[in-house]
């Protein structure tokens, strides 16, 4: 998911009140345990990533991503599900089959556990969401700032600052690279085909890398580059992010008494 | 402004001095050009003076280096970085932030300024540098010439009083060149001295007080002659068979943008074309299309007799040579180099005879990445050539290069094309353009002109 | 939960461990902007080695372990071997893990104590042996140590804790034995590639 340049209501939060809230979504998501909690964090994270009104394209994106989250759980847990009482509803594997059948306790797939995975699944999906919500809505370098005023080392801040500014660049050469290895005749079909490329890919890939990082340092310490540095950007609270954090937190909170006032 | 005293720099390791008692004295506001060869001396004259010797490059000195009053080896580089800026060959590396904004102030940021100044800097340096109108675009999709541009605002809002350049249109287009001549002229306006680094330095010429001419080290003070020692051109055979022909060529990236139109043109065998015009004007896209690399949207080609050839139809019968040589190499040895592309189509000479053309037999053992430039531009040619392809395509192939190294390019070019071979490379360098038997020129598209070099 | 947290708690401990070491023998390392230039391209490479490894085969879940572990661990060992330091492996690794989130999965603070276990076992591990990559041995049994620790912690601590998921022993069993393969496999093509950089880079060409 790439930043979205528009003006919403999450582009205008603090970075920092967006990491809040994911943080808090994070707890949540592993706190919550009934399906109806489950699914109260789940439509409430989608509340949020639709204030961004996403393109089309990014939509369909995400919900293949869930769908994929969907069914993968499901599937995985239909098979694990160790729980009784649980149903069979296809056998693969009985325990009693020689060593597989003792090594494994028996394969076959679980009604209850296809029910549990779809369930679990949200917990994935709620995330994907909420994850991707804040990277759309905030600026690659306002989140670095928010992670480092929030105790991320600033020598880590510079290291991603730079790694984001070159991966275009170093897209574009690994492309042209593996042109440049066909045009010699290099075979880069298939599997074996995709190994050979890595291969030759990298020496030249790396070598032209450690290049262009001896100038770029250069060019920072022409810079005064020292690793302390002050920002033009500035993260400034305002009381949207008040109210904003002020009802995440309560309900977060009430989240969590619901689940454990509920039977 | 600077003063040098008697001074002499050596490498660790190194026998001889980089630099041998040079003596002299900038004035403030003074326009300098230091030119020589390569390795005699120039980078690391600059590197003197603006401090990275020795904070950040190790070596032994004698002598006396004073810039604005104080000696580089005794204060930081933030201080130094007050007083003198630093401009690099290569614009891609010198540009940290996403956006171009940011990475004009990312300097002033480094200095600790408060963060109003940092603003007020950064706006007049945008002006000044004719960025305002790109200050929220994302610095990946600048053009070359703009990032140079960018590089020069970042250092120009941290507020020295001498800037230095280190070879900076090297890698620019002749728009490029033109729009740093102005930026030089500005500088000079707003009395700031200047140390320009440049081999091709004639557009220059008319801006600078002085020139200063370096070799092995030391300040000679005679001027250079012709930088060049130009090998006779060859003279082509009679155009016999085609080897390329393009009819009606359109070709658009996007819908409504032709970046080519109406390419009408026929190259013979053992031709040496040189297809020119500025960035944009569609000449690496029409390279592309006749190395097949790019299909036309419009439009009839053949290539050495197949009709609308694929690329895999075309490998080992065009060579394309793209502009970076590192990215081409990718064997461990010199000889594995010249030998990947025909071992793979299956002949199995030896690559002595391709050795001998690039003169690189003594070399032969050593990893290609150990190369000079010079060297590995020869050896990324001599690579494609050793598959022995009908047509050659380069594109750029003298950026970087100095004169020795332009000099064996082109020869190992001339003799591939006595022997039928076809040349065809893009170029925005006058000189190298000359040395061509026929020269295309595109513009915005179209070909503008058609002609015998003369 | 409290296995969760006591994850955490590990990661802390582990750090801690780090840091006492390189305090003791007076080894806290400095990096360069070299350094730290360097290290953000192998973040770049990093991602950039994966990018084709996250579509078509390892879509498959079962041998996707196997097939995702050996570009990864190839481009990290090549990067260490780069800058042989301590705090190298951390730099890579979590840097990484943040451009990845910054820029595409999304920030996701459940992710961050995995990154960090990753590094410090490694860190830990070459700290111990005073060895950073030099022999193939030591960067076989670092490739061993990495596929461990980041399957058993995702499928015995990550996936039942967080995502609630559960899976059974032979399964974690076999998920496990592939990513160490991976792991393996991908320290020694590591080595194997960065051979010849290394060469290149003393002799001085780049």
């Amino acid at each position: 998911m790439k930043y979205l340049d528009k003006e919403t209501f999450l582009h205008r939060l603090d970075p920092r009140s967006k990491i809040v809230m994911g943080l808090m979504g994070a707890i949540l998501i592993v706190v919550l345990k009934t399906p109806i909690a489950l699914f109260l964090l789940f439509l409430t994270v989608l509340t949020i990533f639709a204030l961004l009104r996403p393109a089309r394209r990014t939509c369909r994106t995400i919900i293949v991503l869930m769908a994929t989250a969907f069914c993968f759980t499901m599937i995985s847990q239909g098979f694990f599900y160790a729980l009784e009482p649980r149903t069979a509803i296809m056998t693969f594997l009985t325990p009693e089959s020689g060593m597989m059948g003792s090594i494994t306790g028996g394969i076959a797939l679980y009604r209850e556990g296809i029910i549990y995975g779809a369930l679990q699944s949200l917990r994935l999906c709620s995330a994907m969401l909420l994850s991707a919500a804040i990277v759309m809505s905030t600026y690659p370098a306002d989140l670095l700032l928010g992670m480092g005023s929030l105790g991320v080392p600033e020598r880590i801040g510079f290291v991603v600052t730079v790694s984001i500014r070159f991966l275009p660049v170093l897209l574009d050469e690994a492309q042209r690279i593996l042109l440049a290895q066909k045009l010699r005749g290099l075979n880069t079909k298939g599997v074996r085909g995709g190994f050979r490329a890595f291969r030759y890919l990298l020496p030249p890939l790396i070598i032209d890398s450690l290049r262009n990082a001896r100038r770029t340092a250069l060019a920072a310490e022409v810079r005064a580059f020292t690793g302390k540095r002050t920002t033009v950007r500035e993260l400034r609270f305002a009381v949207r992010d008040w109210v904003t954090l002020g009802f995440s937190g309560a309900g977060m909170i009430m989240l969590i008494l619901y689940q454990a006032v509920s039977p | 402004m600077i003063t040098i005293d008697s001074f002499s720099f050596t490498y660790p390791g190194m026998e001889v001095p980089a630099l041998q008692d040079i003596s002299l004295g900038i004035e403030s506001g003074e326009a300098v050009l230091v030119r020589g060869a390569s390795g005699s001396g120039k980078s690391t004259f600059l590197y003197c003076l603006n401090g990275l010797i020795p904070h950040v490059f190790a070596g032994s000195s004698v002598g006396v280096v004073r810039l604005n009053g104080f000696a580089p080896s005794e204060v930081p580089l933030r201080e130094i970085a007050k007083t003198v800026g630093t401009v690099f060959q290569n614009p891609e590396s010198q540009v940290f932030m996403m956006r171009v904004e940011d990475d004009v102030s990312f300097g002033c940021e480094n200095l600790l300024l408060p963060r109003e100044e940092i603003i007020r800097r950064r706006d007049e340096s945008l002006r000044f540098m004719g960025l305002w109108d790109l200050r929220r675009r994302e610095t990946f999709k600048l053009s070359g010439g703009q990032k140079q541009r960018l590089a020069i605002s970042s250092i120009y809002a941290m507020g020295p009083k001498v800037f230095m350049f280190d070879e900076p249109t090297t890698d620019l287009d002749g728009s490029g060149r033109q729009e740093f001549k102005n930026i030089i002229r500005n500088l000079k306006d707003k009395g700031k001295t200047i140390v320009l680094v440049e081999h091709q330095y004639e557009d220059y010429l008319p801006l600078m007080d002085r020139i200063i001419t370096l070799e092995g080290g030391r300040i000679v003070n005679n001027g250079m002659t012709t930088e060049v020692p130009t090998p006779a051109r060859a003279t082509t055979a009679p155009p016999t068979r085609r080897a390329i022909s393009l009819k009606g060529i359109r070709f658009d990236y996007e819908r409504g943008k032709n970046v080519l139109e109406n390419i009408d043109m026929e190259i013979q065998r053992g031709e040496i074309v040189a297809l020119r015009g500025d960035n944009g004007s569609g000449k690496t896209t029409l390279l592309k299309i006749l190395g097949g690399i790019l299909k036309p949207i419009e439009g009839q080609i053949t290539i050495l007799d197949i009709p609308a050839p694929t690329l895999e139809s075309l490998v080992g019968r065009v060579g394309f040579l793209f502009q970076n040589p590192d990215e081409q190499l990718f064997a461990q040895t010199v000889e594995e180099e010249i030998s990947f592309g025909f071992s793979r189509l299956g002949n199995n000479e030896g690559s002595d005879r391709y050795l001998d053309i690039a003169g690189l037999n003594t070399l032969r053992h050593r990893h290609p990445q150990t190369l000079s430039r010079g060297q590995r531009q020869i050896l990324a040619v001599v690579s494609v050539m050793a598959m022995e392809p009908g047509i050659l395509i380069l594109d750029e192939p003298t950026t970087g290069l100095d004169s020795g190294s332009w000099h064996k390019l082109f020869s190992v070019l001339y003799d591939y094309a006595d022997q039928g071979g076809t040349v065809i490379f893009s170029t925005h360098n006058e000189h190298a353009a000359a040395m061509s038997y026929r020269q295309i020129v595109l513009n915005e598209g179209r070909i503008i002109s058609d002609e015998i070099s003369r | 939960m409290n296995l969760y947290i006591g994850s955490v708690i590990l990661i802390v401990i582990l750090g801690g461990a780090i840091f006492h070491l390189l305090r003791t023998r007076n080894a806290i390392p400095t990096f360069s902007i070299q350094d730290l230039v360097t290290a953000a391209l192998f973040c770049s490479l990093l991602y950039i080695a994966i990018l084709p490894f996250k579509f078509g085969l390892s879509r498959i879940p079962v041998i996707q372990a196997f097939f995702f572990s050996i570009p990864y661990t190839a481009m990290l060992f090549i990067g260490i071997r780069m800058i042989p330091k301590a705090g190298t492996t951390t730099l890579i690794i979590c840097g990484h893990s943040l451009l990845s989130q910054t820029i595409s999965s999304g920030v996701n603070p459940l992710w961050w104590p995995y990154a960090l276990l990753a590094s410090f076992v490694l860190e830990l591990y070459f700290l111990v042996t005073k060895n950073y990559l030099q022999t193939t041995r030591n960067a076989l049994c670092a490739g061993f140590f990495r596929g461990l620790t980041v399957y058993i912690y995702f499928y015995c601590f990550s996936a039942p804790f967080i995502w609630h998921q559960f899976y059974a022993p032979w399964y974690i069993a076999i998920q496990t034995a592939q990513g160490i393969a991976g792991s393996i496999i991908g320290a020694y093509i590591g080595m194997h590639l960065s051979k010849p950089i290394i060469s290149a880079f003393r002799y001085g060409g780049i």
